[in-house]
C-alpha cells in the first residue's frame, strides 16, 4: 500500500519535468558582435559597422568596441566582394566589384572574427520607388513644396529626405568670430511633418510638403528630394530605436522606472546583433 | 444533459424515505455571528455536511435512533448534540471561540481537508509578523504554496504563474478592484474586520467565475448581536479602530471599522512650506445586519479606502512666485444591500445588489506669476472601473450525499480606461477620453456529491459571457469537476479540472502592481481570456497530531491573455491625449505548471505551515521576442515559506515567517553595444565659416542588450520577520503589546532595477551600470492593540 502512494507522489512531483519550450537566445556578451550593413542597388561602396559589445560597468568607449581584424563578405551565393577594413572611416568597406544588386535579389552578409565566430545575415532588396514629382512656389523668400508619387509595388516601409542647396550671406555675420555667425548659409528644406521616418504606412498614392526656407535670397538654389524604400528589418531596426531613445530619455537614473519596460532593440543577425538590410532608392534634383 | 442528472440526483434521493432532516445554524457564542463552512458530522459515520457560507446547514439522519451531531470549526470548541427524533427540526449550534488553541476540527477527515487546504487561519494571520505590525491578510495568503508575491513589500499576488489581475477578489461579494495601500505595501482590508476568508486556486467551484487564476472570498464580521464590542490598535504607521454590538439585542447589529495612517498629519508640521511630500491612506466599513424573522435576514454594508499622496512646491521671488501642486491617487468604494432568505429545510436563498467604483488619478498644476504676468497650467490623467451587480445563490441540501448550488449574476462593467484633461491660462482646454461599457452575465450549478464512503466531488458547469453592443460578445461553458478519493483514513488523493473565462483585462507597465495598472474590457481585439486547468495531489493527516501534508501538482493552459507590446505605454504623461490602449497591446497564450508542497499544523502551542512550490510560467506573444515563447515576469522556480507561531505561554506568543522566492525574469539590460542607427533621412549642419547641410550617414549610439525578452534572473528574494507579543486579559479588556522585526537581516531584495550613466574622470568617458532599488530595510515596530 505504501509502495502506492510513493507511486503517486513521484508521479506528482516529476509531472513538471517537461520542456518549457523556451528557447533562450542569450549570448555572452563578451563574444557578442554588433553589425550594421545596408545595401542597395545604388551603391557604388559597400559598407559595414563592427563593434564588439560590453559587459555592463565597463568603459564605454567607441573606438576600443570597434572590431578591426574580421574577414566580412557580402554575397549573392555566387559572387560577393569582401569588405576590408578602412582606420580611417573606421568600418568596413569595398568598391562593388562583383556583386550585382538588383530588386528583389537576396544577399547574404558573412563574418569571421578572429577568435573563429561565424556570424551571418540575409536580406532582399525592395521594389524600386517610382520617380515622384515636385511642385511648389515661392511666398516671400520661402518655397513651399509637394511631392508626389505612386506606390504601385505597394510597398510599406520607407523613408524620404529633402536637402536645399544653394548658399546665402546672413545678416548676422560677425568677422571676429564667424564660427558663431557665419557669413554664408545653405538654405535649409524642412519637412512639414520629418518625425514620420522611417515609416511603415507608404500607401499607394503618397504625398509630401516642406518649405526651403531662404531660396529666394540665395544663389543658384536647388532642391533635391530622395524617397528610399527599406525593408522590414531595416524599419524594425531603426523604428525600435526610435522607441528606445524615447524610453531612455526618461528611464535612466534612480527614480521610479517611467511605467513601462525596457523595450529591446530590433536584430536579423544571426549569432550577433543588429541589422544587415536592403534599401532602394531615386533621388530627384530641381531648380527653385 | 444536466437536466438528466438533476433528475436522477431527485430521484435517488427519494430513497431514503425513513430519514428526518435536522437543520439550523452555526453561530458563535457570546455574537451570535453566524459561522460559515463548519462541519456537523453524524458521529461514528462518514456522514456530515457543512454549513453553507451564511451559516446555514441541512442534514438527514435515520429517524427513532440515537445519534450524536459534532459540530465543529477552526479557532472554535466543538459542540455535541443527541438527536433522537421522528419528526424533522431545527438545530442551531453555538460554538464558542477557542482560548487555548488545542482542539480543532474532529470528524470527517475529507471534509476537513477539503477545506483546510484552501484556507489560511486568520488566528494565525493576526499572530504572524506583519510589516510595521499592520495585519495583512492577503500577504498572508502569499505564504501558501503556489501563491507568491509580485514585488518587495505588494500585496499583489500572482496565483500559479498568473498575474495580479487574474485574481477575483470580493468582499461580502462584491468585487474590490484594487486591494493595496501604500503602494501596495498594505492591503485595503482590516484583519479585525474580517470573519473568513476561502481561497480558491486549484478546485474551481463553478459559484465563481470571471477571473482565470484564483478566487479569494472575503466575508466580513457582522457583529456582535448580544453586546457592545470594542477593538483598535496604534501602530507606527496607522491607527484603527472597530465597533460592532447589537441594534436590538439579538436581532441586529452593526459593525464600524476604520483605519488612517497619520504620514500626513505628523510630518507636515516638520516639512517646510517650500516643499512638501504628504501619504494619507484610509479605509472604512460599515455593516449593519438585521434578523427579520427566523426566515429572512438582511445585510447592508459599505466599504471605503482611499491613497492620496500630494507633492506640493513653493518658490518665492521678489518679482515672482510660483506654486507646483502634484496628486496621484486611488480609491475603491463599495456598497451592497444582501438578503438572505429560508425558503425550507432544505432550500435558502443569498441576493446581492451590489455597487463597486475604483478610480485612479493623477493630477498636476503648476501657475507662475512673472512681473505680474500669470501662466497656469492643469493636467489630469485618470482611469477607472464602475460596476452594478446583482447575484443571487440558492443553497439546495438535496440529501446528505447531494448539495446542490445554482445561482445567476449579471454585472454592468462601465470602463474608463482613460480620462485626460489639461488647461492653460488662455482657457485652452483638452480633453479626451475613453469608455465603454458591456454586460456581464453567468448562470452557474454544482453538486457537492458523496459518491461513496471514499469518493466524492464537486462538479458543475458556469454559463457566462459578456454582452456589448459596440463589439463581439462572448458566450462560454465552463465545466468544472473536482474528485476526492479517501484512499485510508488519513489519506487522500484529490483531481481537479476548470475552465475559467475573464470577460476583462488587467493592463500592467510594470508589473509593480502600481494603480497605474487600467482595467480595460474585452473587445474584438482583445477577446477574453480563457483558461484550463488540471491539478492532482495527495493529502495525507498525521493522525493526534493535526499536521497536515499536502502534495499537489498542477498544468494550466492559459489563451487570450493580453500585455502591453514591447515599450509601449498607455499612462504616459507627456503624450496621454493621444493613446489608444487597444493599438498598443498584443494577445497570447500561457502556460504554466508545478509542484506545491506544503505541511501545516492549525493546532497545538505550535502553529505554522512550511511550503514548497517548483513551478513554470510561460507566455508567448505574436508581436514579443519574434513570436517566442518566454518565461513570463511571475515565473519563480523555487518558493519557500515558513510561517510558525509559538505559544510560550498563556501571555506571551513568538512567531517568526521566513520567505524565499527565486529572482523572477525581467527585461533588463545583461550588456551594451555600439550600433550605426543613421536613418539616412536625417540632415546634419556642418559649421564653419559657412554652414552647409549634409545627409548623416553615420550615427552611431550606445544601446543595451538584453537578449531574449526576460532573460535577466533577479536576485533571489528571502526575509525573515520576526515578532513577540503580550497577551494580559483583564476583567474589561484585553491588550496585546507586539514588537516585530521586518526584514531582520537587512536582505537588501531588488524592488527594481534601472540603468546609470557614471561618469569615469581618469578616462573623461562614461559607463553604464545596471543599479538595484531596494526599499525595505529592517524595520522594528511597535503596536498597542486593546480589545474590550
Amino acid at each position: 500500500m505504501k509502495e502506492k502512494y510513493l507511486l503517486i507522489v513521484a508521479f506528482i512531483i516529476f509531472m513538471p519535468g517537461c520542456d518549457s519550450g523556451v528557447e533562450m537566445e542569450d549570448l555572452l556578451v563578451d563574444n557578442l558582435v554588433s553589425v550594421t550593413s545596408v545595401i542597395s542597388p545604388q551603391d557604388t561602396l559597400l559598407v559595414a559597422y563592427l563593434y564588439s559589445a560590453q559587459p555592463l560597468g565597463q568603459i564605454a568607449f567607441e573606438d576600443s568596441a570597434l572590431i578591426k581584424d574580421a574577414q566580412v563578405i557580402i554575397h549573392d551565393g555566387k559572387a560577393g566582394d569582401t569588405l576590408s577594413y578602412n582606420a580611417l572611416s573606421k568600418r568596413y568597406e569595398a568598391e562593388r566589384n562583383y556583386l550585382n544588386i538588383v530588386p528583389s535579389g537576396e544577399y547574404f552578409l558573412s563574418i569571421k572574427t578572429k577568435e573563429g565566430s561565424t556570424i551571418q545575415g540575409s536580406c532582399i532588396i525592395p521594389p524600386s520607388p517610382e520617380i515622384p514629382k515636385i511642385s511648389g512656389e515661392y511666398q516671400g523668400d520661402d518655397y513651399y513644396f509637394e511631392v508626389a508619387w505612386r506606390n504601385r509595388s505597394n510597398h510599406r516601409f520607407y523613408t524620404f529626405f529633402a536637402l536645399g542647396n544653394g548658399f546665402y550671406e546672413s545678416d548676422a555675420y560677425d568677422e571676429l568670430d564667424p564660427q558663431f555667425a557665419p557669413r554664408y548659409l545653405q538654405i535649409d528644406a524642412q519637412l512639414t511633418d520629418d518625425t514620420l521616418y522611417p515609416s511603415d504606412g507608404q500607401q499607394e498614392n503618397n504625398s509630401v510638403t516642406g518649405i526651403v526656407y531662404s531660396a529666394k535670397i540665395a544663389d543658384n538654389p536647388t532642391l533635391l528630394i530622395t524617397l528610399r524604400n527599406i525593408d522590414e528589418p531595416l524599419y524594425n531596426y531603426l523604428d525600435t530605436y526610435r522607441d528606445y531613445s524615447d524610453w531612455a530619455a526618461n528611464n535612466e537614473g534612480s527614480l521610479f522606472p517611467n511605467f513601462q519596460d525596457f523595450r529591446p532593440i530590433y536584430s536579423n543577425i544571426e549569432n550577433g546583433l543588429g541589422v544587415f538590410a536592403g534599401s532602394n532608392q531615386v533621388t530627384k534634383k530641381i531648380q527653385l | 444533459m444536466t437536466r438528466i442528472l438533476f433528475f436522477s440526483v431527485i430521484v435517488f434521493n427519494s430513497a431514503y424515505s425513513q430519514t428526518i432532516t435536522i437543520n439550523g445554524w452555526v453561530k458563535q457564542t457570546g455574537s451570535d455571528e453566524v459561522l460559515p463552512f463548519a462541519s456537523i458530522a453524524i458521529k461514528g459515520t462518514n456522514k456530515g455536511t457543512f454549513s453553507n457560507s451564511n451559516g446555514f446547514y441541512s442534514l438527514q439522519v435515520p429517524a427513532n435512533q440515537d445519534w450524536i451531531l459534532v459540530c465543529s470549526m477552526v479557532g472554535h470548541t466543538p459542540s455535541e448534540m443527541k438527536v433522537n427524533s421522528t419528526q424533522d427540526h431545527v438545530i442551531n449550534f453555538y460554538l464558542p471561540v477557542l482560548e487555548l488553541d488545542e482542539v480543532i476540527v474532529k470528524g470527517n477527515a475529507t471534509y476537513a481537508n477539503r477545506f483546510a487546504k484552501n484556507n489560511i487561519s486568520l488566528h494565525l494571520v493576526k499572530k504572524m509578523p506583519a510589516l510595521l505590525g499592520e495585519k495583512d491578510l492577503i500577504k498572508s495568503l502569499q505564504v501558501l504554496p503556489g501563491v507568491q508575491a509580485g514585488i518587495e513589500g505588494s500585496t499583489g499576488i500572482n496565483v500559479r504563474g498568473g498575474t495580479a489581475g487574474q485574481n477575483l477578489i470580493l468582499l461580502d461579494g462584491t468585487t474590490v478592484y484594487n486591494i493595496n495601500h501604500l503602494f501596495g505595501f498594505f492591503s485595503v482590508f482590516n484583519a479585525d474586520a474580517i470573519k473568513h476568508v476561502n481561497f480558491w486556486k486549484s478546485r474551481m467551484p463553478a459559484r465563481y467565475g470571471g477571473r482565470v487564476s484564483s478566487f479569494i472570498d472575503i466575508q466580513l464580521l457582522d457583529g456582535n448581536k448580544q453586546k457592545l464590542k470594542a477593538a483598535g490598535g496604534i501602530g507606527l504607521l496607522s491607527s484603527r479602530f472597530t465597533l460592532d454590538g447589537p441594534l436590538k439585542k439579538g436581532k441586529s447589529s452593526f459593525l464600524l471599522s476604520a483605519r488612517r495612517s497619520y504620514l500626513d498629519l505628523f510630518l507636515s508640521p516638520f516639512m517646510a512650506d517650500e516643499s512638501k511630500t504628504l501619504y494619507q491612506l484610509t479605509d472604512l466599513v460599515a455593516k449593519a445586519n438585521i434578523d427579520i424573522d427566523q426566515k429572512n435576514n438582511l445585510t447592508l454594508s459599505a466599504f471605503h479606502a482611499s491613497d492620496k499622496v500630494r507633492v506640493t512646491e513653493k518658490i518665492e521671488r521678489s518679482n515672482a512666485h510660483s506654486i507646483s501642486d502634484s496628486e496621484l491617487g486611488w480609491k475603491n468604494a463599495t456598497a451592497a444591500v444582501q438578503w438572505n432568505h429560508v425558503f425550507n429545510k432544505k432550500l435558502c436563498l443569498n441576493t446581492v445588489f451590489s455597487f463597486s467604483d475604483y478610480k485612479f488619478l493623477l493630477s498636476d498644476s503648476f501657475s507662475k506669476v512673472f512681473d505680474g504676468q500669470m501662466t497656469e497650467k492643469r493636467s489630469e490623467n485618470s482611469s477607472g472601473i464602475r460596476d452594478y451587480a446583482f447575484k443571487t445563490d440558492f443553497d439546495y441540501f438535496l440529501s446528505n450525499n447531494h448539495h446542490l448550488k445554482f445561482g445567476a449574476l449579471i454585472i454592468h462593467h462601465h470602463y474608463q480606461p482613460k480620462g485626460y484633461s489639461a488647461s492653460d491660462a488662455t482657457n485652452q482646454a483638452i480633453e479626451s477620453s475613453q469608455e465603454f461599457k458591456n454586460v456581464e452575465f453567468a448562470f452557474y450549478w454544482e453538486d457537492d456529491f458523496q459518491i461513496t464512503n471514499k469518493l466524492s466531488t464537486n462538479f458543475g458547469t458556469r454559463f457566462g459571457g459578456v454582452l456589448d453592443a459596440n463589439t463581439d460578445s462572448y458566450f462560454n461553458i465552463e465545466p468544472r469537476i473536482s474528485l476526492d478519493f479517501q484512499l485510508s483514513k488519513s489519506t487522500a488523493i484529490h483531481s481537479a479540472y476548470s475552465r475559467t473565462n475573464q470577460y476583462m483585462h488587467l493592463l500592467s507597465n510594470t508589473g509593480l502592481g502600481l494603480p497605474t495598472d487600467l482595467w480595460v474590457p474585452v473587445t474584438q481585439h482583445t477577446p477574453a481570456v480563457q483558461a484550463d486547468q488540471y491539478a492532482l495531489g495527495v493529502t495525507g493527516n498525521i493522525p493526534h497530531k493535526s499536521i497536515l501534508i499536502s502534495v499537489e501538482t498542477y498544468r494550466k493552459y492559459l489563451r487570450n491573455i493580453i500585455t502591453y507590446k514591447d515599450g509601449a505605454t498607455f499612462l504616459s504623461v507627456d503624450d496621454a491625449e493621444n493613446i489608444d490602449w487597444e493599438e498598443n497591446v498584443s494577445s497570447g497564450k500561457g502556460w504554466s505548471y508545478g509542484t506545491e508542497f506544503l505541511v501545516s499544523k492549525n493546532e497545538g502551542r505550535l502553529q505554522g505551515l512550511i511550503s514548497y512550490t517548483l513551478s513554470w510560467a510561460i507566455n508567448q506573444f505574436a508581436d514579443i521576442n519574434q513570436g517566442k515563447r518566454f518565461y513570463a515576469n511571475t515565473d519563480r522556480r523555487h518558493a519557500i515559506s515558513m510561517a510558525g507561531s509559538y505559544k510560550l505561554s498563556p501571555k506571551v506568543n513568538v512567531s517568526a515567517n521566513w520567505t524565499f522566492n527565486a529572482g523572477n525574469p525581467l527585461n533588463v539590460p545583461q550588456g551594451f553595444y555600439h550600433g550605426n542607427f543613421a536613418t539616412g533621412a536625417d540632415i546634419k549642419g556642418v559649421w564653419g565659416d559657412t554652414v552647409t547641410y549634409e545627409i548623416r550617414t553615420r550615427g552611431t549610439d550606445l544601446v543595451p542588450y538584453a537578449g531574449s525578452t526576460n532573460s535577466f534572473k533577479a536576485e533571489s528574494y528571502h526575509r525573515l520577520d520576526m515578532a513577540v507579543q503580550f497577551h494580559k486579559k483583564k476583567k474589561k479588556y484585553e491588550r496585546f503589546w507586539e514588537f516585530g522585526l521586518f526584514n531582520a537581516y537587512n536582505r537588501k531584495n531588488p524592488f527594481y532595477y534601472y540603468l546609470e550613466r557614471e561618469n569615469d574622470f581618469s578616462t573623461n568617458s562614461q559607463r553604464m551600470v545596471l543599479r538595484k532599488k531596494s526599499f525595505l530595510p529592517i524595520l522594528p515596530s511597535i503596536t498597542y492593540n486593546l480589545k474590550f
